[in-house]
């Protein structure tokens, strides 16, 4: 459907055939006064054939009370109308163009009215502020002239846009697999060598440091030893979200997808990583692409800030894009550096999420999973899933591949709760 | 299962709607007050245009203009005056007119948002084109009531032409 268009209203066709029966009735039973009154529908009839589209010229305003929303904040929207033609518009109809992924908390964004000349009207409503980048479509306008036999649909564009960006969830401490390398960090390590924690006594060799010979042995026994310390290392962490539309599943029509709690167990683990001194990178499944490289650094944190909330691969409505599943695995493949772990956050709802899982791991890159549970209910569709998802994740756990399954409690919980349970 | 959803939008009409629409309708239905069955089969169209308008109903909106119409009819047998039955019409015609832009409007800006000027401008003009033409009508009616006059004829095939170009 391309804008403007005009159509005809037929909806007085209907007077015409009351009219000519009040005729008919008049000139059956001879009262020449309901011939006169069958006169009057055809006229109304004929006013609407006789109508001509009109096109109103209008300037049209949008103003909203924050463009940098809270979460859920209720943003008022106010809607301003002018008509700049010369002429009365007589019904005025508009629909504003909600971005999809907010709701309307408050009113409603359609309105009607009639408009002289240099005349304004204005209406107001509220949305929902929600994650992400929004931007505002065009104003609908439907005209009509005065007797609503002619109609023409018109577009207005208004540049408006929303950005709302949540703050980065409180730190989660997801402890990673034990098998980092590289600068010295505090991910501890299997491996002996310099660092704090006791870890065995080896035989002395040359070129030990001084410090590092357990001298009290020494001068009871006259040999040389050397103290290993548990080493520990920086690691480098992908935290990869699950984006694909599996990934927006939701409990309930109404409620917001499983994507919101993946983008926020990914906020919470980039945030405890980040703390123990780790580069965090993040990185998606999904139609659109979206990569940003592990690093460190405030910069860096405020860009992960603003990837989880705004990316476009990171909508909170799902695309309709395609999603090519083995296209994305191995660009993401290439783009990990070879010593990365990764933590996935997926609800595991497909094969495809668990085979990710297990690709990825097998390819030297061990992977931690992390699954907000997004199943309720007891239809028997909703137990089976349910149940699916569940060997889902006892197959990934017996393949050695940690799963943090989270349901209804906080995700900071959950993690210590499966470490608890995990160095138990 | 996709998270959010269009909400449903309630394309009832708003209830002032129905304040216009009856109030008209039965500005109309009084004028037959000279024949009891005429005003009652009037009285009880207007009941059902209003009713339509207010459930958004098309169909019971159809259904009271044919009652309020055969009111209309039933009126001129049982011999109510020419004026009168002119009155009755414009009244019903302009309420059912305005039930139907009432539904119309509704359907597109909802049972929420506010359409009461679009739809009193609209029944305005509607009342308005009816007075011009009733009193045209009424007009030519009076000059030429009686007989079988040549510039009846003349008027007559006039119009005839003018309403053929108006229905093309």
């Amino acid at each position: 459907m391309s804008l403007p268009l005009t159509h005809r209203n037929e909806g007085r066709q209907g007077m015409v055939a009351a009219g000519l029966a009040l005729a008919g009735v008049g000139v059956l039973t001879g009262r020449p006064g309901l011939l006169l009154a069958s006169t009057v529908p055809v006229v109304l009839a004929a006013h609407a054939r006789a109508a001509t589209f009109p096109s109103p010229d209008l300037a049209v305003e949008r103003a909203v009370s924050t463009t940098t929303p809270d979460r859920e904040e209720a943003v008022e929207v106010t809607v301003t109308v002018t008509n700049e033609g010369a002429s009365t518009a007589p019904d005025l109809r508009f629909i504003d163009g909600v971005p999809t992924a907010l709701t309307v908390a408050d009113g409603t964004p359609r309105h009607a009215t009639a408009l002289r000349p240099g005349e304004s009207t204005s209406f107001s409503y509220a949305v929902t502020a929600e994650r992400g980048h929004h931007t505002f479509d065009p104003l609908y306008v439907v005209a009509h002239d005065t007797s609503g036999g002619a109609a023409r649909h018109s577009e207005v564009a208004v540049e408006t846009e929303l950005e709302c960006v949540p703050p980065i969830p409180p730190a989660a401490t997801l402890p990673l697999r034990p098998s980092a390398a590289g600068i010295t960090g505090e991910t501890v390590t299997p491996e002996g060598g310099a660092g704090v924690a006791f870890h065995t006594i080896r035989e002395y060799r040359r070129g030990d440091p001084l410090n590092r010979i357990d001298w009290h042995r020494a001068a009871r026994t006259g040999d040389l030893s050397t103290v290993e310390y548990q080493r520990e290392r920086s690691a480098t962490v992908v935290v990869v979200l699950d984006a694909r539309e599996e990934g927006y599943v939701a409990s309930d029509e109404h409620d917001r997808t499983v994507l919101e709690r993946s983008v926020e167990a990914a906020g919470a683990v980039y945030e405890g990583r980040r703390l123990v001194g780790d580069r965090v990178g993040v990185a998606t499944l999904s139609p659109a692409d979206c990569w940003l490289a592990p690093g460190t650094g405030s910069g860096h944190r405020a860009r992960v800030r603003s990837l989880l909330a705004t990316h476009e691969a990171l909508h909170p409505l799902p695309s309709d894009d395609p999603f090519f599943g083995v296209i994305s695995l191995s660009r993401l493949r290439r783009r990990l550096p070879s010593d990365a772990q990764v933590v996935f956050c997926s609800p595991l709802v497909d094969d495809y999420a668990a085979r990710t899982a297990r690709r990825l791991d097998a390819a030297s890159h061990p992977v931690t999973v992390v699954s907000p549970d997004p199943t309720v209910g007891t239809t028997t569709g909703q137990r089976l899933a349910r149940v699916e998802r569940s060997l889902r994740c006892s197959t990934l756990r017996e393949a050695g591949i940690p799963v943090v399954d989270w349901g209804d409690e906080t995700f900071q919980s959950t993690v210590a709760n499966a470490v608890r349970r995990w160095s138990a | 299962m996709v998270g959010v959803t269009d909400p449903v939008v309630d394309t009832r009409p708003p209830t002032g709607h129905a304040g216009i629409v009856g109030g008209v309708a039965v500005v109309g239905a009084v004028a037959l007050v000279v024949s009891a069955s005429a005003l009652s089969l009037a009285l009880l169209g207007a009941l059902l245009l209003t009713a339509g308008t207010v459930y958004g109903s098309g169909r019971v909106v159809g259904l009271g203009a044919l009652a309020a119409l055969g009111g209309v009819a039933v009126g001129a047998i049982s011999g109510v005056g020419v004026v009168f039955l002119l009155v009755a019409t414009a009244g019903i015609v302009v309420a059912w007119d305005a039930a139907r832009q009432s539904l119309d409007l509704a359907e597109t800006v909802g049972r929420e948002a506010d359409s009461q000027r679009a739809l009193s401008t609209h029944t305005g003009v509607a009342a308005g084109v009816t007075s011009i033409a009733a009193g045209l009508g009424y007009g030519i009616y009076l000059v030429v009531g009686d007989g079988r006059p040549v510039g009846a004829l003349v008027l007559l095939l006039f119009g005839g032409v003018l309403l053929a170009a108006a229905l093309r």
